[in-house]
């Protein structure tokens, strides 16, 4: 109990009293007993309360303690007015590829060290959870914890979940229980519908401020933006038979009326930062080197390829996930190198999940892979080394197949910076210190340098290419991105005939991926339709016994990728006509 | 001093203060930590701080800046300690009424006045902390004096200069802080009048605009679901109004607004004093207090006039804010010598 004391006010008048703590005892009480810490304690006392003083959002607190973030005029403003004007709930809509998740950390981390935001829940779709994680570790020193088990709910203060999952039984009604200080929702157009659980999930979670984050938050719609400006400010934009009269001018719903005075309303509550001249981008000039693997390498290619689909096959889909799993990442090491492949048969061969005669052809693909001692794709990626003097940054996905680059460039003479997720963070940072003093090559895992400005070199190779295309637009994203003033040369290494050219297919020739702004995927893939990871998708298609059905299936695919990305030109056209103006000042 | 060169100070003269050895190499610190404090600080005995996030981890060195892990332990430690003192404040200079009169009290040179007597005064320093937070909070830092007898109490500003205090014992009027701390609070409660009443006029208009928009909002949806399903309209208007209500309880939450104060620690200070009687412009004889630390001239409430009746009057012409003046305590003590002040007179209770 805290002892209120009345500020001279009238009795029964509503003015707000100042409450004394009733701790104040203990420390008069303390007076007198026992040796004093001394004078200088006592003034460290006071310095210590006056260093720890929130004044209002008067100044951002958090900027000394980020890491690696650039600090970014727009940044500043659009969380200055978050903070400020709009109170801790906004519609954070910038285009893509400006950083709405800094900002949104940012935002985070002043209520953070204001002791306003102690339990926090992120939803973001299921792929992109790490990524935030990674990024809130790395960039704001904030320790997220991805949603395991329902008792995650109540132990963890600063909770990451996908939005799938948190919606569920028994994981909603935990959430719904909750006080929550803020939710931040990621990819926030999955909230268009406001008969969705989606949206029904987030409307009822109770929570005191709120950021969503979307580039696009017009999907198809007038209403939904609508619905998802009402979750944040409900009457914001009035009821929703006034606001279909007011802002609405045809019957589907997909022209806006009265568009100044919507922008003026949608100001309240949205920031919407434009790509300025300063914020244009280079280009970025992708190069296709296809490899012809040798003889040893094609058989070695081939027989694992067999295994995986007469494996994959012969479960019909009944296969246990670990086992799954297994043979999807087999599948996705003999793509990147031998060395890596070795390693995963070596575990195979023994692993239970397998038959006697499965572990006895596994055990024959080992001896195989590891009787090759070279790579061609080897040999092509030291060519291109050997014809560019700028810094290069190689990305592999496995350790192994970082560990046989490393030799082989060394042995060439280079200096490497070698950096993966095994690192201790000084050594991460001492790698990035490295390359951009005297070594030319940085050699990197998937763990290569998130929230790490590299963006010095302006030269990437994709010594294998994930099979997830948001992890190679984390790897362009580390070298083409603001503050990079150069041309960005994206170099693809692959050999025909394998999944990869497959991927070359459908992410280069289709849909021009390495066209698209750092951002803009995740919104064509997320637009697919489909349920599965694209991951899935094309090991489905992979595993398939006849080339033809692959073929097929491998069209249908691309097909639906092309209508996505031109959904997603529609879509980026139509929030750009109605939103441009609702940010007055956009980055110059 | 930039924010980080503040922290740098606070960080090492804490360390130094709980017994640890700082060396400061300008990029990192280099930390001998005391076992005893291990713990607190979740530090090893061997340590390294930077204040510099892109150093973070280097030699496993922990960032110290505004919401950093360490950076709060630290405070966490500084605020469980010295939470209390004693100190006596040295002989000032033998003018120093006469100066602390001219500059607080507005007195013309050469004005005369009368020196009524010469005490020492035991006055309790109450270092306050306070918050006012709705959907935002704003933090202040207070420091109040106080006779011991709670008669007087008065703003003063921080650091309060107290370099060159001398620890002291508790003086013979014993710990019994309540007087003095129940004035300290009324003192704080004056001084935060104003602000705390324009921050509750700014979360209530905020609140209210929010109530407002929310019963527009459902209200409306309410009367909009009736009017187009008139007879299936039950359930869905229920659902409406229980959003509602769910919605105003939110809004009352974030917005309404707390005013909170706690005592961060306590100081009693021993300290020259004395009492003045000089003629006013309007030639009422005024009666002031001033003591040495703070020299905060008080003024009696009832001027003593000639035919020895009082009536109210405000403050004299003291509006001054105190000053202090550290060349005094520099000139050395008074020649007088400190037996020359009366010990006994420190404990004298005065009436208001």
């Amino acid at each position: 109990m805290s002892t209120p004391v009345s500020d001279a006010a009238p009795s029964g008048s509503s003015s707000l009293s100042l409450v004394f703590d009733d701790a104040d005892a203990a420390v008069l009480a303390s007076v007198g007993h026992g040796p004093s810490d001394g004078a200088r304690a006592w003034r460290l006392n006071g310095e210590a309360h006056r260093l720890s003083l929130v004044q209002g959002f008067d100044r951002l607190l958090s900027w000394s303690s980020l890491r690696g973030v650039t600090r970014y005029e727009h940044q500043e403003r659009t969380v200055l007015r978050v903070l400020r004007e709009m109170r801790g709930r906004a519609l954070l809509a910038d285009e893509v590829g400006l950083g709405k998740t800094v900002e949104a950390g940012i935002v985070l981390k002043e209520y953070a060290i204001r002791g306003l935001a102690r339990k926090v829940l992120i939803l973001t779709p299921p792929a992109l959870r790490t990524q935030w994680q990674e990024e809130m570790r790395e960039k704001f020193s904030l320790e997220f914890e991805i949603l395991r088990s329902a008792k995650d709910w109540e132990a963890s203060p600063l909770l990451l979940a996908s939005l799938d999952t948190a919606k569920r039984e028994p994981h909603g009604a935990v959430a719904r229980r909750i006080r929550w200080d803020m939710v931040i929702v990621d990819e926030a157009h999955r909230l268009k519908n406001s008969a969705s659980r989606n949206w029904r999930f987030v409307a009822g979670l109770h929570k005191k401020y709120m950021l969503l984050l979307t580039a696009t938050p017009i999907q198809n719609d007038m209403d939904e933006l609508f619905n998802l400006v009402s979750l944040l400010k409900p009457g914001q934009l009035h009821t929703y038979d006034e606001y279909l009269a007011r802002y609405v001018a045809t019957l589907d719903h997909r022209v806006p009326a009265r568009i100044t005075e919507l922008r003026g309303r949608l100001r309240g509550v949205m920031v919407r930062n434009r790509r300025g001249i300063s914020f244009t981008l280079p280009p970025r000039r992708v190069h296709s080197l296809p490899v012809r693997l040798t003889a040893a390498e094609r058989r070695l290619y081939d027989d694992v390829t067999e295994f995986v689909r007469d494996a994959w096959g012969v479960s019909s889909g009944r296969l246990p996930l670990p086992a799954r799993l297994t043979l999807i990442v087999l599948q996705r090491e003999i793509g990147s190198s031998t060395f890596a492949t070795a390693q995963t048969l070596a575990k195979m061969e023994h692993s239970p999940l397998f038959g006697f005669e499965e572990q006895e052809r596994l055990g024959g693909l080992r001896a195989q892979a590891e009787a090759i001692r070279d790579n061609v794709k080897g040999g092509h990626l030291q060519s291109f080394l050997r014809s560019t003097d700028e810094k290069v940054l190689v990305f592999t996905q496995y350790v192994r197949t970082l560990e046989y680059l490393r030799r082989v460039l060394e042995a060439d003479g280079y200096r490497v910076a070698v950096y993966h997720g095994s690192l201790s963070p000084w050594a991460k940072d001492e790698a990035v210190r490295a390359f951009r003093g005297d070594r030319q090559i940085f050699l990197s895992t998937e763990a290569g340098g998130e929230g790490r400005n590299l963006q010095f070199a302006r030269t990437l190779v994709n010594y294998d290419l994930p099979w997830n295309p948001l992890r190679i637009e984390q790897r362009i994203g580390r070298v083409h991105r603001l503050g990079q003033e150069k041309e960005v040369h994206v170099v693809n290494l692959w050999a025909t005939d394998t999944v990869e050219e497959y991927l070359i297919e459908l992410l280069d020739r289709k849909i021009h991926m390495f066209e698209l702004v750092v951002g803009e995927l995740d919104l064509i893939l997320g637009d697919l339709g489909a349920r599965r990871s694209f991951e899935d998708l094309l090991m489905n298609i992979w595993a398939l016994k006849e080339a033809e059905e692959r073929r097929a299936a491998l069209g249908r695919l691309g097909e639906s990728l092309l209508k996505a990305r031109a959904r997603y030109e529609t879509v980026k056209e139509r929030n750009d006509a109605l939103l441009k103006d609702v940010s007055e000042e956009a980055p110059a | 001093m930039s924010e980080a060169d503040s922290l740098r100070v606070f960080a090492t003269a804490l360390l130094e203060d709980v017994g640890a050895e700082v060396r400061d190499d300008g990029t990192f610190l280099w930390l001998a930590v005391p076992e005893a404090v291990q713990p607190s600080l979740d530090l090893p005995a061997q340590a390294c701080a930077t204040f510099d996030p892109d150093r973070i981890g280097e030699f496993d060195a922990e960032l110290v800046a505004p919401g950093s892990y360490l950076l709060e332990k630290l405070l966490t430690l500084a605020m469980r300690r010295g939470r209390w003192d004693v100190a006596r404040f040295p002989d000032p200079p033998e003018d120093w009424v006469e100066k602390a009169l001219r500059a607080a009290a507005d007195l013309p040179p050469g004005e005369p006045f009368d020196l009524v007597d010469r005490n020492e005064q035991a006055l309790g320093l109450f270092a306050f902390r306070t918050a006012l937070t709705s959907d935002e909070k704003r933090e202040a830092f207070h420091l109040i004096a106080t006779t011991l007898d709670g008669a007087e109490g008065w703003s003063v500003p921080w650091p309060l200069a107290e370099e060159g205090l001398e620890p002291a014992g508790l003086p013979a009027i014993g710990p019994d802080l309540g007087p003095a701390y129940r004035r300290a609070r009324e003192v704080l409660v004056g001084l935060m009048r104003e602000e705390t009443a324009s921050f509750q006029r700014i979360s209530l208009a905020a609140l209210e605009e929010e109530v407002r928009r929310i019963f527009r909002y459902f209200d409306g949806t309410v009367a909009e679901v009736r009017e187009a399903a008139p007879s299936d309209a039950g359930d869905v208007v229920r659902a409406i109004e229980a959003e509602r209500d769910r919605r105003l309880a939110e809004a009352l939450e974030r917005f309404e607004p707390h005013a909170v104060a706690s005592l961060c620690s306590v100081r009693v200070v021993l300290v020259p004093a004395a009492r003045i009687r000089y003629r006013a412009e309007d030639g009422e004889r005024v009666e002031l207090r001033v003591e040495a630390l703070t020299r905060q001239v008080r003024g009696l409430r009832e001027p003593v006039t000639e035919a020895g009746s009082a009536r109210p009057r405000g403050r004299p012409r003291s509006g001054t804010p105190p000053r202090r003046r550290t060349d005094d305590r520099a000139a050395g003590r008074s020649p007088r010598g400190p037996r020359a002040r009366s010990r006994s007179a420190s404990a004298r209770r005065r009436g208001p």
